[in-house]
């Protein structure tokens, strides 16, 4: 058991997504030797296949590592951490195990939105930065100009960053050297009672909850007793260890180190991330710092396809939870769509990870709800709601007004796109804040936005506008008043819930539009005409009719077509079983998906 | 116990341009072996039937029977009669088309004992019998028509509906004609464009053809037509005087037993429907390799005869409805937008005839 912490290193890689933090993750680990050639797999962090699909990372794997600097032994722990804006919170969690980070930044790209984001971030949990230069090998690199970017726009000393290429193994060691030299070891005091932060977990099949730790106070092992702070529950540990990055299990976890820890917890709530683990028969009498509470910004109803499922649907849910704090669900019910469950997510990509996730990982058909804001519904008694479902809002009688949350969004571009993306913002309701030229070739945009129009297609316009060079970032801003109306859709006159939305009402006849032509595409013709409207209040804004089918029928059967024809019929009546009955319309899921996305005309 | 016999000639003269079925081309030395095999089937298949069990119909189709050298139809039926009894009165209904229809076709056929022939006249408009590559004129067609009538043959003529270059006063004047010409039953068929066709090239490359509500639209205009000569619609595709109905066809609507001698043909005995292999040099060679398509229990056969039976004016008998466990008061009281029941059978209203498909698969699935 080590008493000596002076040798132990704990830190994190952060980046601007794609600026290679995973790949200088892996060569860390090919040169401390942690990872055999053999079992080396490309991107190894990224361990899930929607991770590796989409090239960022969701989970947090501490990796353990051992490294012999002018002679003597060091533990390296690398703490990976999530590379995108919805997964900001997981980030910060990281963190919190970590006294150092390095900060990579591209060596053509420069300082993008999120380089900044990660930043501030670490310096507000005071962790020391090691700036380095990534993908010096380009013949684009500038690495001068970028260092002085790092100096000006950050604010931190860059003459001494290593200039590295994750990709061709250049300079890693001068990066360890810099951590071991430059990055402070942890100072826990051994003799005082256990304190442990759970920065996150996962679920195993054989072991239960398992808790990634870093370990502040004191020591854990097999047999001791723990209690969970927030909760009071207790529990015997079972095994203790760490990664490399294979599970390794260890005697015990002492202060300043990072593991993982087992003690057959069956209890989703039992695990909390943030929480602090202390011993049950010797605890301490603070808890750290709590964490900020994930809070969800996005909010869908999920379904399953076949009403048959919900129950397979709520046994996911609760799996997926213990693998990821920040996802929240409630059970919700649908007029049109049944017993469900409303989920609460980080951003958008955090709800398609899920969305994909429930479909990959546990085989489900969903049908899933447009993603909506939380709102703020002022009564006319003066009382204040949250509403996060359309269908939730009261009776626009007793509302005096609606407010909506807002986002302080930071923009970065060439400044070639700056009157396209200045259009978008506009467009997206987006109130001019800044614009700042970092460097001739970059510009800052700052704009107020309602975070409604951030989570729609924001960032697949902003993309597409700027032929992938503009960045986004954004930060929660407050409520603001705001001229919100809920649109509901009508199939045959009857009012659809699953459609329904809360809009600007200056958007809402566009919208309208849109998604009554597109609905008129999905809906297949049926016995009688289908009227589809949208509607404000008791308004009709917008109509499309899909006409009564004309013909549904093999007109010539005769003996040898009966056995085909039976056929035929069979597949048809499976096909209906996939549909959703909405009064007397029958309506196809992906009917309920039209209104999630837009082409963007 | 009365069964329906099907015989299958599956040679043409022409192949047409619309046409996937199984068939080829007519050449005289396999049609003469042809014969043989089929003989040779009846024999095999007189195993399958019950003793006493005579074929109370009897519909010999393609392919374009009419197309057979003189004598080989005779040849064939005699040698077929020799293993399958013919019931005393059956229906007896030969297909042909138009330019095959010969007065000595027509004296032969009598002969032979048809009493009812099914003729494909399919369009009077000259510029649709080209697009769909028909080897006869309007005329010859007309004139098909009433040679048959005149010699005392029940006639049924058929028409295809969406087809290139096609109006609502061309299926008038159709059915007008038919009638004139002394038809008592008319088919009338919506074209499937099949891939591999010519028509589906033809169609690809942008030869006008009715969408499918202008095809519609034309299905109700030849049933009105039919209607105000007298022909009343039976099934979806079929309209005739009252009492000339098809017994054969009405068969297959009503899950009854028919026996199919021929490459390729159909048969539904037992419970157990079948059809055999479409390999003609097989079959030449003396095979009668049978596939099985479905065997059915008798709830099952109780659903088919159900679904089918909804196809026709007569509808679905309320024992089979019994038999198929569905309760016609409680759908009615669901669905009594589409259905009637009046106690003796269940019915489809008319109107919702050409839309059943839905219907069907969401109320009697």
């Amino acid at each position: 058991m080590p008493k000596d912490q002076s040798n132990i290193r704990n830190f994190c890689i952060v980046a601007h997504i794609d600026h290679g933090k995973s790949t200088l993750a892996d060569r860390i680990m090919d040169v401390t030797g942690a990872v055999s050639a053999r079992e080396a797999k490309q991107q190894l962090l990224d361990s899930m296949d929607i991770e590796r699909e989409r090239g960022i990372t969701i989970k947090l794997t501490p990796v353990r590592m051992k490294y012999i600097y002018e002679g003597k032994e060091y533990v390296l722990n690398l703490i990976d951490t999530p590379g995108h804006v919805d997964f900001t919170y997981e980030v910060s969690r990281s963190l919190k195990a970590c006294e150092g980070a390095i900060l990579i930044v591209d060596a053509s790209q420069g300082v993008e939105a999120q380089t900044l984001t990660n930043v501030y971030l670490a310096l507000d949990n005071d962790l020391e930065i090691l700036p380095v230069i990534n993908k010096i090998d380009l013949p684009s690199a500038r690495p001068d100009e970028v260092k002085a970017e790092i100096e000006d726009v950050i604010g931190l000393p860059a003459d001494d960053a290593p200039l590295i290429s994750a990709k061709e193994g250049i300079g890693i060691e001068q990066v360890l050297e810099q951590v071991i030299t430059l990055l402070p070891p942890p100072k826990g005091d051994f003799d005082a009672p256990l304190k442990a932060l759970i920065f996150d977990s996962f679920y195993d099949s054989y072991k239960g909850a398992i808790s990634i730790i870093r370990v502040f106070d004191g020591a854990v092992r097999a047999g001791d007793k723990i209690k969970m702070m927030s909760t009071g529950a207790t529990f015997d540990v079972t095994e203790v260890g760490f990664f490399t990055p294979s599970s390794t299990p260890c005697e015990s976890l002492s202060a300043g180190e990072v593991g993982y820890l087992c003690a057959s917890i069956k209890n989703v709530s039992d695990t909390k991330v943030g929480d602090t683990i202390t011993s049950a028969t010797r605890p301490t009498a603070q808890p750290l710092p709590g964490f900020k509470e994930a809070e969800p910004m996005v909010f869908s109803g999920i379904y399953p396809a076949d009403g048959a499922h919900y129950d397979d649907l709520k046994e996911a849910l609760e799996k997926l939870k213990l693998n990821d704090a920040a996802l929240f669900y409630e059970p919700e019910v649908s007029a049109a769509l049944g017993f469900g469950f409303r989920c609460g997510f980080l951003g958008l990509l955090h709800m398609e990870i899920i969305e994909e996730r429930l479909e990959r990982e546990f085989d489900l058909d969903l049908i899933t709800t447009a993603p909506s804001v939380s709102y703020r519904v002022v009564t006319t008694k003066g009382e204040t709601l949250e509403v996060s479902n359309p269908t939730a809002l009261p009776p626009m009688g007793e509302i005096d007004h609606l407010e909506e949350p807002m986002v302080k969004a930071s923009v970065y571009t060439p400044p070639e796109y700056v009157g396209t993306i200045m259009e978008l913002c506009q467009d997206k309701r987006g109130t001019f804040v800044n614009m700042t030229y970092i460097e001739p070739t970059r510009v800052l945009l700052e704009y107020d936005m309602p975070l409604g129009e951030i989570i729609y297609d924001f960032f697949d316009s902003l993309k597409s506008r700027s032929k992938g060079y503009a960045s986004l970032d954004y930060e929660m801003n407050g409520y603001k008043r705001s001229d919100l109306v809920k649109m509901d859709i009508l199939l045959n006159g009857e009012v659809c819930d699953a459609l329904s939305l809360i809009i600007h009402r200056e958007k809402a006849y566009a919208r309208g539009r849109a998604i009554a032509e597109k609905l008129k595409d999905v809906i297949p013709r049926q016995q009688f005409e289908i009227p589809i409207q949208a509607a404000i209040g008791g308004k009709v804004i917008a109509r499309e009719t899909v006409k009564a089918v004309r013909k549904d029928v093999l007109a010539k059967c005769y003996g040898g077509d009966i056995t085909r024809k039976k056929k035929l019929l069979e597949k048809q009546k499976e096909g209906k079983k996939r549909m959703r009955q909405i009064g007397s319309v029958e309506v196809p899921s992906e009917a309920f998906m039209t209104i999630l996305k837009f082409d963007n005309k | 116990m009365s069964f329906g016999l099907y015989i299958h000639i599956p040679f043409c003269k022409s192949v047409c341009a619309y046409c996937d079925f199984f068939r080829g081309v007519y050449d005289s030395h396999r049609a003469q072996r042809y014969v043989g095999a089929l003989i040779n089937n009846a024999k095999k298949a007189a195993a399958e039937l019950r003793p006493q069990q005579a074929a109370d119909s009897v519909y010999i189709g393609g392919g374009t029977p009419t197309v057979l050298a003189e004598g080989m139809l005779a040849a064939a039926l005699e040698g077929i009669k020799k293993h399958i009894k013919f019931a005393e009165g059956a229906e007896f209904t030969c297909e042909g088309n138009p330019e095959s229809f010969t007065e000595k076709k027509a004296e032969e056929l009598k002969r032979l004992g048809v009493n009812r022939v099914s003729l494909g006249v399919q369009s009077l408009n000259g510029a649709t019998l080209r697009a769909l590559g028909r080897a006869h004129t309007a005329r010859q067609a007309v004139a098909a028509v009433e040679l048959a009538a005149r010699r005392g043959f029940r006639v049924s003529a058929d028409m295809m509906l969406g087809v290139p270059f096609q109006t609502e006063a061309d299926v008038k004047a159709f059915v007008r004609a038919m009638r004139e010409a002394g038809a008592e039953h008319l088919s009338a068929y919506m074209l499937t464009v099949h891939e591999g066709t010519p028509l589906f090239e033809a169609v690809r490359r942008g030869e006008f053809c009715p969408s499918e509500d202008e095809s519609a639209d034309l299905y109700e205009a030849f049933f009105r037509a039919a209607a105000e000569c007298g022909y009343a619609r039976y099934e979806i595709s079929n309209a005739a005087f009252p009492g000339a109905e098809c017994r054969h066809n009405l068969k297959y609507w009503r899950a009854e037993e028919y026996l199919g001698l021929g490459a390729g043909a159909f048969s539904m005995l037992g419970g157990r429907r079948y059809h055999i292999k479409e390999d003609l040099d097989a079959y030449l060679a003396g095979s009668c390799e049978e596939v099985t398509d479905e065997v059915m229990s008798a709830k099952e056969l109780a659903l088919e005869q159900t679904v089918f039976g909804l196809r026709t004016r007569f509808g679905a008998p309320a024992e089979a409805l019994a038999a198929a466990g569905i309760d016609a008061a409680e759908l009615l009281s669901r669905a009594g937008r589409y259905f009637t029941f009046d106690g003796g059978a269940l019915r489809l209203k008319e109107e919702f005839w050409l839309v059943s498909d839905g219907i069907i698969t969401k109320y009697i699935l």
